[in-house]
C-alpha cells in the first residue's frame, strides 16, 4: 500500500533478493526460536532481563491487536483489558483444571487457544453495537464492557472473586512468548494486506462511501473485532502464566489505557509502530523505575509531547518495508515496470 | 419525497434537476440503500432491491459518486480502486489471515484489473499516490473510476460538474458519453449546470420540494411552465 512506499522499493528489480520474502519470515521464526531457547536453556540473560523481554512480547501482542481496531479501522475501543482478562482467566482455569487430562506438551498451547477463542467470542459480541455507532459512543460501550467483565470476575467465587486466582504453573517461557508474538505480527499483517484489511482502512476513511463501494462493513467489523480480541486473549493467557497469579483489578480501565498509550505512542495503522510503541513503553517503565511515583508523571508527559509533535505517533500510518508482504512489493515493481515500458 | 417514480432503460442517460433542497440526492440515497424508503419499491434488472443493504445493492450493479468528493483520502489511488473490488474478491477470511489458497491469485487478479482500469483512464502513473494529494479534477475522475470498478450497469453521478469551469464541463460531457459507450452503462445524473444536462441527457426529470414537477426531453423541459416557475419564479425561458 502506498503509505509505505520508500524509494528503495521503486528501484528494486524483479529477480533481486527483495522478491523472495517468504523464507525470510521462516528464518526469522527459526532463528528467534533458537535464540530464545538458548537464552532460557543457558541463561544467556539474567532472569530479570528475560522477564522484561517477555513483558515486551506480551505488550506487542496487546498493542498490535488493539491497533487493528483503533488504528486500522478507526474505531475507538478502550476496553481491551477486558478481552485480555477473559483470555487470562479461561486459560488459567484450563491449565489448572485440565492438567491431568491433556498431555503436558499440548496443555499450554491449547489452554491459550481456548482462552483466545473465548475472548474472540466476546469480541464478536462487542462488534455488534459497532454496526450502528462509532466514535465516542462505541468507546463508552467498550468501556462498559471492560467494567462488566471486571465486576463479573470479582463476583465469581469459582475463580477466586476479588482475591484473584492462582495455582497455575509458570508455563510462559521466552520461546512461547516469541512464538506467539511472531504469529500475531504475521497474522495481523496478513489480514491488513488483504481484501478485508482494505475494507478496514476504507471504513476508517469513510464508512458510508465504503459500503457504497460494495464493502460488507459488518463482516469486516466482526472480523476485526474477533481477531483483535483473540490476540488480546492470548496475551492474557501468557500474562497469567507468567505471573502465576491474576486478579480482576489487573485488568481494569488503567490496563486498557496502558495499551492505548502503546498504540498511540508507536503510531496508529502501523505494525512496526505497535512493536516500537510496546517496546519503548515497557522499557521506559522499567528504566524509570528508580523515579518511583514520578514515573507516572513522566510517562503521560512523554505521551503529551509525542501527540503534540507527532499526532499520529512515531510510525503513524507508515510501515517498515520488510513488514510489507512480497505481493505488495511486487506491485510496486510492476508499477515501475509499466512506467518504464511507456 | 413523495410519489416519486423513475424508470431507466438500459444504456439510457437521464438527468435529475431541481433547485437546492429539492430532494435530488435523497433519490440517490434511497436507490443505493443509504436511506430506506418508507413505502414503494425499487426494481433493478427485474429483481427487487428495496431494503437491501448498501453493499448488496452495489453488488447487483448500481454504483455512484458523491456531491462532495468522498474518496478514501489516506489510501492510494490504487487502493481506492481495490476497495471497490471487495464484493468480488473470492476468498475467505481464513485464506486471508494465513495468505493461503486463493488469496494470492485473487489479489493478483484484483491488482491487474485495477491497474488496467487505471491505465484505461490514464491514471496508472498516479497509482501509488495518496488520493488526497490529487488535483480536484483528478479526484472527480478517480471517484468515477472507483464507481466503475464495482462493475456497475447503472451509474449514478451526483453533480459531477460541481466546481468546474466551462471548458472542463465540455470535457466532462465527452467523458460521460465515452464511459457510457465503453462500459455499456445506463447513467442517471444530478446536475445544476443547465448546459451540461441540456446537451447530455436524453431525458430529464425536474424535482421541487420532493415532488416531480415535470419530465421529458431537454427542450420540452426548457419551456415547461412549472419548471420556469420553480427555478425563476416567473415565466421566462431558461
Amino acid at each position: 500500500m502506498s503509505r509505505q512506499i520508500s524509494d528503495g522499493d521503486r528501484t528494486a528489480e524483479p529477480g533481486n533478493p527483495f522478491r523472495k520474502r517468504g523464507y525470510v519470515a521462516v528464518l526469522l521464526l527459526i532463528g528467534g526460536l533458537f535464540l530464545s531457547f538458548s537464552i532460557t536453556r543457558y541463561t544467556l540473560l539474567d532472569q530479570y532481563l528475560q522477564l522484561i523481554l517477555m513483558y515486551i512480547g506480551i505488550n506487542i501482542i496487546l498493542a498490535l491487536s488493539l491497533n487493528l481496531v483503533n488504528g486500522y479501522m478507526g474505531e475507538f475501543s478502550v476496553g481491551h483489558a477486558g478481552f485480555m482478562s477473559i483470555g487470562a482467566y479461561v486459560a488459567s482455569l484450563t491449565t489448572v483444571k485440565a492438567f491431568s487430562v491433556v498431555p503436558s506438551i499440548l496443555l499450554f498451547p491449547s489452554a491459550l487457544i481456548v482462552g483466545g477463542l473465548s475472548a474472540a467470542l466476546c469480541g464478536m459480541i462487542v462488534s455488534i453495537p459497532s454496526f450502528r455507532i462509532r466514535g465516542d459512543y462505541l468507546a463508552i460501550v467498550t468501556l462498559a464492557f471492560n467494567m462488566i467483565v471486571k465486576s463479573a470476575l470479582e463476583n465469581i467465587d469459582a475463580v477466586g472473586g476479588a482475591r484473584g486466582f492462582l495455582g497455575m504453573d509458570r508455563l510462559t517461557t521466552l520461546p512461547w512468548v516469541f512464538f506467539w508474538t511472531f504469529l500475531t505480527v504475521w497474522i495481523i499483517r496478513n489480514f491488513v494486506y488483504s481484501n478485508y484489511g482494505r475494507g478496514m482502512l476504507s471504513i476508517r476513511e469513510d464508512e458510508t462511501a465504503c459500503a457504497l463501494m460494495g464493502v460488507n462493513t459488518r463482516e469486516v467489523k466482526i472480523l476485526a473485532f474477533t481477531i483483535s480480541s483473540f490476540f488480546a486473549g492470548i496475551a492474557g493467557g501468557l500474562f497469567a502464566h507468567l505471573l502465576q497469579y491474576i486478579n480482576p483489578r489487573m485488568f481494569d480501565i488503567l490496563k486498557s489505557t496502558d495499551i492505548l498509550i502503546m498504540v498511540y505512542l508507536g503510531g496508529i495503522g502501523s505494525i512496526a509502530g505497535s512493536i516500537l510503541g510496546a517496546t519503548v513503553y515497557t522499557l521506559l517503565l522499567e528504566i524509570l523505575r528508580p523515579l518511583e511515583v514520578w514515573r507516572m508523571v513522566l510517562m503521560p508527559l512523554l505521551l503529551i509531547f509525542v501527540m503534540l509533535f507527532r499526532p499520529k505517533g512515531i510510525m503513524g500510518m507508515r510501515e517498515l518495508p520488510w513488514i510489507i508482504p512480497g505481493s505488495e512489493r511486487l506491485l510496486n515493481i510492476r508499477h515501475w515496470q509499466r512506467e518504464r515500458g511507456r | 419525497m413523495s410519489d416519486f417514480s423513475i424508470e431507466i432503460a438500459p444504456h439510457e442517460l437521464v438527468g435529475i434537476i431541481g433547485p437546492n433542497g429539492a430532494g435530488k440526492t435523497t433519490v440517490f440515497n434511497i436507490i443505493t440503500g443509504v436511506y430506506r424508503a418508507a413505502s414503494g419499491s425499487i426494481l433493478f434488472d427485474g429483481t427487487e432491491i428495496t431494503g437491501k443493504t448498501a453493499h448488496g445493492i452495489t453488488g447487483t450493479g448500481i454504483a455512484r459518486t458523491f456531491q462532495n468528493i468522498r474518496l478514501f483520502d489516506e489510501l492510494s489511488v490504487l487502493d481506492n480502486i481495490r476497495v471497490a473490488h471487495y464484493g468480488r474478491a473470492n476468498y475467505t477470511p481464513l485464506e486471508a489471515i494465513f495468505h493461503i489458497g486463493r488469496h494470492k491469485k485473487e489479489e493478483q487478479r484484483i491488482i491487474d484489473h485495477s491497474m488496467d482500469l487505471l491505465s484505461y483512464f490514464k491514471m496508472d502513473s498516479l497509482a501509488l499516490e495518496l488520493s488526497r494529494n490529487l488535483p480536484y479534477g483528478m479526484k472527480r475522475r478517480l471517484e468515477i473510476v472507483r464507481a466503475l470498478a464495482t462493475g456497475p450497469k447503472l451509474l449514478l453521478l451526483d453533480e459531477p460538474a460541481a466546481g468546474m469551469n466551462p471548458r472542463e464541463i465540455d470535457e466532462l460531457m465527452d467523458f460521460i458519453r465515452w464511459i457510457r459507450e465503453e462500459f455499456h452503462l445506463a447513467v442517471l445524473l444530478i446536475e445544476h449546470q443547465m448546459r451540461l444536462v441540456m446537451n447530455l441527457c436524453q431525458r430529464l426529470l425536474v424535482l421541487d420540494f420532493g415532488v416531480t414537477i415535470a419530465q421529458g426531453a431537454p427542450d420540452e423541459i426548457q419551456h415547461h411552465p412549472l419548471v420556469l416557475e420553480a427555478y425563476l419564479g416567473q415565466k421566462k425561458p431558461l
